[in-house]
Parts: structure tokens; C-alpha cells; sequence
């Protein structure tokens, strides 16, 4: 990889950049999922490992938190914008060299920034943790290569329209940038109070609106019609769930902060856009599912097809309960408990996390022009990460509603603690099955890319998945 | 050789799948329906062991709220394998 550096773009192979983002993504899952099973463990048992003040849950959750995001997450993104923006513009990425540079760039300033974290140095703002001068590193030597490769290739391409999944790709690159900078602001400027409180929300937010969210459901567009080989069911509905993400998704972060002192008016209007997040959510798992038409024996027999689908499945109630547990009746009720951690898993490591590991899947085997190394291992890793995430989101969120329960009824802080001890051990459990999966995946990409049996030329790896 | 139908291959997709889809959307209406009931006496708000299962608590009906939905989704992928098998699978 370090050779590629100082070489000439025409010398790198091509696909390069996506194969380094991919075993890097898959890397931080595996330390992500690691450190959050970790995490759960001291929860579970509060005895375990206590007296280092680095390995406490304070500083530990904010590593597993931006670990998962900007590791894992964000790097599979990269990894599916390196090889699906050029394929659809039916061109080569704008330069492989600056995409290798960001790889390295990036796992650099996150390494950097985890370990500023771990030792304490944080900006205390639930999901910026990182401190300014990580924030503005991320946002110069991340965001903005990233934008200018995707950006690019898209205008160099050679089709003459830009098909929907490369609309929310060019989009999510540009606001994600935005979102640094502007969420950020607090930081660079000392803002304090309800401006600092509203800003950390409206960052919070619209990384998970304007970054996660599209660039995940984008991601789908590409994964189900290229392997199913059905057209997207329709291009009109894709460009409503653009815009509706672009217009709904961007306002509400008020609905964050519906007990703080803001103004009653923003709240309200923050409530109301909160619940039209179901348009682009409606929008998209019904183009997908439509898009399935006829191909659903790929839903059983087919590993991406499975992880894209039920990823689907998970949005539908992802943004049920992200569309009212907002409003203030029910905010009232599970604001501040173990709901909203299920939830917001339910987001990262269900709906989004799903989609973009058939991307990678997809992605690896294509670039590399190698068949996945164990299909049995590819069923574990799904199994693993289906049943472990299910263990953890269900227990969580009945942990949850004893907690909002405890809550209204008053019931003494500790009472509450001992009721929802079993769930913490399910959510260790949980944890542990994910992070489980995730070494089994690492290991057969890693068997993949060395002893994988080649593809021949034409032929697109699920067809080859049962041959041997 | 017949090919198994897609309920066949699919049923613990069809089992994990339709209980967490449904269970989610069941959180939702749960804790709709009980804030808009509002609560009962302090020993029904249903948080220890298997009071949180009792449906007569706060907690408890959520979760049995919960069940259901999730039952109910297990249900609706059951029968929508079943109409895509014989689409798809045609002898």
C-alpha cells in the first residue's frame, strides 16, 4: 500500500482505494464490536475490570462510539464510493492515488483521535467527543478527499444521467462536510449553553440524517439491482426519498432536546418534521422491496441479497419508532433511557450496518475478482450478527421501557438498576455474538483476497457462490 | 429435484426477521397507547423479573404489545413468501 503513495496515478490498480477502505472498515468493525462488547461487560458485571481510569465506561464508550461511526461506518462507505461511483458512471475513479492517501489520512486522525478520547481529552458533546483540532483534521484530511473523489468521478463519467445511488453520494459527501464544520462551531467559538446544546443535537442528528442514513439506503439502490438484476423499481421514488431526506431530515434537531428551554415554536415545528422522516423512509424500503419483484429466491439463497433485505426490514421499524418516539408524549416517556441506545443500534449496527456489509461483500469479491472464500462462514457471520443485534435491541429496549416506567412511577434509582440487570447480561450476550461474527468475517476476506478461487471474466461472484 | 419453497428456506429468516420488524413497530404503539391511557398505581408500573411480562402493568402491556406485533409480522412474511413461492416457483 505505502508504495502506492508516491506513485503515478495511471500505475495504481484500479480498485485499489476500495480494497484498502474495505479491510480497513472490516478491521475497525472487529475493534468497534470488540470495544463495545467490552463495554456491555461492565454493565453487566461491575466488578470487571475496574481501578484503570483509561479502561473506564466513560472514556471507553466514547472510543466504541466513534470507532463504530468513523471507523467502521464511514470507512464502508468509503470503501462502497470507491468502486460504485465510478461503475455507475461507467468510468474509473477520479484518482486512486487520493483515495489511497485517505485511506492512510484517515486511519491516521482516527487513530489519533481515539487515543486523545481514551486518554481523556474530549469536547464532552455527545457524538463530537473528538476535541476542534480532530474535528477540523476529519473535516480537512477526511471529508473533503472523500467529496473531491466522489465529485469528480461523477462529473467525468460517461453516462449521460446520474443514476440515483451517485445523486446521494455526491449530496451526503458535500452536507457531511457542512455538518463538521457548522456542528462543530461551538468548539472553535466557545459557544455555551442552549446554543452549544441545540448545535451538539443538530451535529448528532445530521451525521445520522444527512450522512449515514442516505449514503446506507444509497448503497441499496446499487446492491439489489446489480445482484438481482431487476431495474430499480423507480427512479421517481428514489428522487423523492432524495429530496425528502434533504428537506425533512436536515430540520428536526430540536426534537432532541424536547425538555430543554428552546423555544416552543422550534420544538414543535422540529416534532412535526421528526414524523415526515417517514416519507423518504416509506419511500425507500417500499423502491426496494418493489425492486425485489421476482428475484425474493435471491432473498434465502443469496448473501448480499439477505443482508440488503432484512437491513430493509430493519428500517421499517427504525423509522416508526425514530418518527414518534420524538413527539412529546412519548419523548416524555423514553427520553434518557436504555430505548434510545436500542434505537440508535437499531440505526448503526441494524439498518445501515447490514446494508453496507453486502456492499463490502459485493465489493471485495468484485475488485479482487475472487469467490468468497466459505459461503458456511459468510451464513455464520449473518447469523451472528442477525441474532446477536436482535438479543441486544429487544433486551434494550424492555430495558428501556422499565426504565421510563421507573421514571413516571418514581421508583428508587437502585430498584430500577436491579430490574434491569438480566437485560444487561442480554445485551453483553448480544454484543459478544456481534463481535463474534465480525472475527469470522474478517478471517474469510482475509482467506478471500489470498486463496479465494478466481472469477472469470463476465461473471459476477453470487453467480459462482455455489459452484465449486 | 424439488426445490424447497421459500417459506421452507427461509423460516428462521421469516421467524427473527418478522419478530424484530414487528416488535419494533409494537414498541411504538405500546408506549403510544399506555402514555395516552396514563398509569395506574405504583405497584403496576411492571419493572421487576416477571412483572415486566405481567399484562396488566405499564411495562408489562408494552411488552405483550411488543409480542404481538412481532407474531403479527412473522405472519405477514409468512404469507407474503408463500404468494412470492408461487410466483416464482412454479412447477
Amino acid at each position: 500500500m505505502l508504495k502506492y503513495l508516491m506513485a503515478k496515478n495511471e500505475d495504481i490498480p484500479s480498485g485499489s482505494a476500495a480494497v484498502y477502505f474495505g479491510f480497513s472498515a472490516i478491521t475497525w468493525f472487529v475493534i468497534g464490536t470488540g470495544l463495545g462488547a467490552f463495554n456491555a461487560a461492565k454493565l453487566a458485571f461491575p466488578d470487571f475490570v475496574t481501578g484503570l481510569e483509561f479502561l473506564s465506561f466513560g472514556h471507553m464508550r466514547q472510543v466504541h462510539v466513534h470507532a463504530v461511526i468513523f471507523g467502521w461506518i464511514s470507512q464502508a462507505f468509503a470503501m462502497a464510493m470507491m468502486y460504485i461511483t465510478p461503475a455507475l458512471g461507467n468510468t474509473k475513479l477520479w484518482s486512486e492515488k487520493l483515495g489511497i492517501w485517505n485511506v492512510i489520512l484517515w486511519n491516521i486522525g482516527l487513530s489519533l483521535g481515539l487515543t486523545v478520547l481514551w486518554f481523556g481529552m474530549t469536547s464532552g458533546r455527545e457524538y463530537s467527543d473528538f476535541p476542534w483540532f480532530i474535528d477540523l483534521y476529519i473535516a480537512t484530511f477526511i471529508f473533503i478527499p472523500l467529496g473531491i473523489n466522489v465529485w469528480m468521478t461523477i462529473i467525468n463519467r460517461r453516462t449521460q444521467g446520474i443514476y440515483t445511488t451517485n445523486w446521494f453520494f455526491a449530496a451526503a459527501t458535500f452536507m457531511v462536510i457542512i455538518v463538521f464544520i457548522v456542528g462543530n462551531l461551538p468548539e472553535f467559538f466557545h459557544l455555551t449553553g442552549l446554543t452549544e446544546a441545540y448545535l451538539t443535537w443538530w451535529f448528532a442528528h445530521n451525521v445520522l440524517g444527512l450522512w449515514i442514513t442516505p449514503v446506507a439506503a444509497a448503497i441499496a439502490y446499487y446492491t439489489i439491482p446489480k445482484v438481482t438484476g431487476n431495474p430499480l423499481y423507480s427512479h421517481r421514488i428514489g428522487h423523492l426519498h432524495f429530496w425528502s431526506v434533504v428537506v425533512f431530515y436536515s430540520t428536526p434537531a430540536a426534537h432532541h432536546l424536547m425538555s430543554a428551554p428552546l423555544p416552543e415554536w422550534l420544538k414543535s415545528f422540529a416534532s412535526v418534521e421528526g414524523v415526515l422522516i417517514l416519507v423518504p423512509a416509506i419511500a425507500f424500503v417500499s423502491n426496494i422491496l418493489l425492486t425485489m419483484q421476482g428475484k425474493w429466491n435471491m432473498f434465502v439463497e443469496n448473501l448480499e441479497v439477505r443482508f440488503t433485505v432484512t437491513g430493509c426490514l430493519m428500517a421499517i421499524p427504525l423509522n416508526m419508532q425514530g418518527g414518534f418516539q420524538q413527539t412529546r408524549a412519548i419523548n416524555w416517556y423514553i427520553h434518557g433511557t436504555g430505548w434510545i441506545v436500542a434505537h440508535a443500534h437499531l440505526a448503526l449496527l441494524g439498518f445501515s450496518t447490514f446494508l453496507e456489509v453486502a456492499a463490502v461483500y459485493l465489493g471485495l469479491q468484485t475488485i479482487l475478482k475472487r469467490k468468497l472464500y466459505s459461503l458456511t462462514l459468510g451464513n455464520i457471520h449473518f447469523w451472528l450478527l442477525l441474532i446477536g443485534f436482535t438479543t441486544y435491541w429487544v433486551s434494550m429496549t424492555i430495558a428501556g421501557l422499565i426504565q421510563g416506567a421507573g421514571k413516571i412511577y418514581e421508583v428508587p434509582y437502585i430498584d430500577v438498576v436491579i430490574a434491569e440487570h438480566p437485560y444487561m447480561i442480554a445485551r453483553w450476550i448480544g454484543g459478544s455474538l456481534v463481535f463474534t461474527g465480525n472475527c469470522f468475517w474478517l478471517y474469510n476476506m482475509w482467506m478471500t483476497a489470498r486463496t479465494g478461487t478466481v472469477i472469470p471474466e463476465g461473471r459476477m461472484p453470487h453467480e459462482l457462490a455455489y459452484e465449486r | 429435484m424439488q426445490k424447497k419453497s421459500i417459506s421452507t428456506r427461509g423460516f428462521w429468516l421469516m421467524i427473527v426477521g418478522g419478530m424484530l420488524t414487528g416488535m419494533g413497530n409494537g414498541s411504538v404503539f405500546g408506549a403510544t397507547l399506555m402514555c395516552f391511557l396514563g398509569r395506574g398505581k405504583f405497584g403496576d408500573w411492571g419493572g421487576w423479573m416477571g412483572e415486566a411480562y405481567n399484562p396488566v402493568t405499564f411495562t408489562g402491556f408494552i411488552d405483550w404489545c411488543m409480542l404481538v406485533f412481532g407474531f403479527a409480522y412473522v405472519v405477514i412474511l409468512a404469507i407474503a413468501f408463500k404468494r412470492h413461492d408461487a410466483l416464482e416457483n412454479v412447477a
